[in-house]
């Protein structure tokens, strides 16, 4: 009996610190738009990207997390990028959307990477 | 001298052929040019594993160590270079560039007008473009992306190995440096990919 119950709290122990890692863009709160960045200003502007705060948060949302090596083997790396911190489970993180539909967020020390096969129609049509 | 066998592999001392046939995706038809990749793995054996599972993958990988392995046929194609390259005539030929037509994909937004571009370049031939996946040969370097700033550099044992293949290579398919890219020359990825790599 004493085992069984260590291993349920063992094991209990191990899901919880799983589901720590695993993030939920929909509990992002305050997701606010702070800043533009290009690397290549005459390429990539401000109308490239240009999200509201509402529409960050809804990036986020349609995205789906992935690796880097997803990214890297599938989408294409903008020079530019929108910045801003969001709220999640009471932390402030920091995140990007950069132009070409990938984005991350950086919460303390864990970054999660994401990437949106729908998100056209957030990004402003030229 | 190494050979190139009837399967495709390069056949020397040097090489160490360890072939994923998953990477490997139709018939490589002619080889016009060489680009070259960093794997964002710490060890060889990292982008082993994934080139078992199949997907993207290059012709060869060189280890940290500057040991080289053949990871696919010479005469298939790996997914490489990826889906949209980049426009030759906006960074090297610019008198190539048809400056209407352009100007019209530059008003684009960019994840737009990059999609256009690649529409535009793959009507021209090579060298009039940069390579695609069906006329290229990819090596990989084992090299990580580091602090999310920069891939590391080459070691020097990589670099070495990679300038001996380099060279194999030219005399196989007729080719010099003006047909050896990196990575983020060709398409859109992290600038740094490949940065530290040097050739003749």
């Amino acid at each position: 009996m004493e085992i069984k119950i260590l291993i349920l709290g063992v094991a209990s122990l191990f899901f919880s610190a799983c589901s720590a890692d695993t993030l939920n863009p929909s509990n992002f709160n305050d997701v606010y738009v702070k800043d533009f960045h290009s690397d290549k200003p005459k390429e990539c502007t401000t109308s490239d990207v240009n999200l509201s705060h509402k529409q960050a948060k809804e990036f986020f949302e349609r995205s789906k997390i992935v690796d880097r090596k997803k990214i890297h083997d599938n989408y294409a790396h903008a020079p530019c990028y929108i910045e801003g911190t969001l709220k999640y489970k009471g932390k402030l993180c920091d995140w990007k959307i950069r132009a070409g539909s990938t984005g991350s967020v950086k919460c303390g020390d864990k970054t999660w990477l994401f990437a949106c096969d729908d998100c056209d129609s957030l990004f402003t049509q030229k | 001298m190494s050979e190139i066998n009837k399967n495709g592999m390069l056949v020397d001392k040097t090489v160490t052929l360890k072939r994923y046939t998953h990477i490997e995706h139709g018939a490589l038809k002619s080889v016009h040019a060489i680009v070259v990749h960093q794997t964002d793995t710490t060890t060889a054996q990292q982008t082993f594993n994934s080139y078992t599972v199949g997907g993207n993958g290059a012709h060869f990988l060189i280890d940290k160590s500057g040991k080289i392995y053949q990871t696919a046929s010479l005469q298939k194609r790996c997914y490489h270079v990826g889906r949209l390259i980049k426009s030759k005539c906006l960074t090297i030929n610019k008198k190539n560039c048809n400056s209407k037509e352009m100007s019209k994909i530059m008003a684009l937004r960019w994840a737009k007008r990059i999609i256009a571009i690649d529409k535009n370049e793959r009507q021209k031939n090579y060298p009039d473009r940069y390579p695609v996946n069906s006329d290229s040969v990819g090596i990989e370097v084992v090299g990580k992306f580091i602090n999310d700033t920069k891939y590391e550099d080459l070691t020097a044992a990589q670099n070495v190995s990679l300038q001996w293949l380099i060279s194999e290579l030219y005399e196989h398919f007729n080719l010099n440096a003006a047909n050896v890219y990196r990575h983020p020359e060709v398409s859109y990825k992290m600038a740094s990919e490949g940065s530290t790599a040097v050739w003749k």
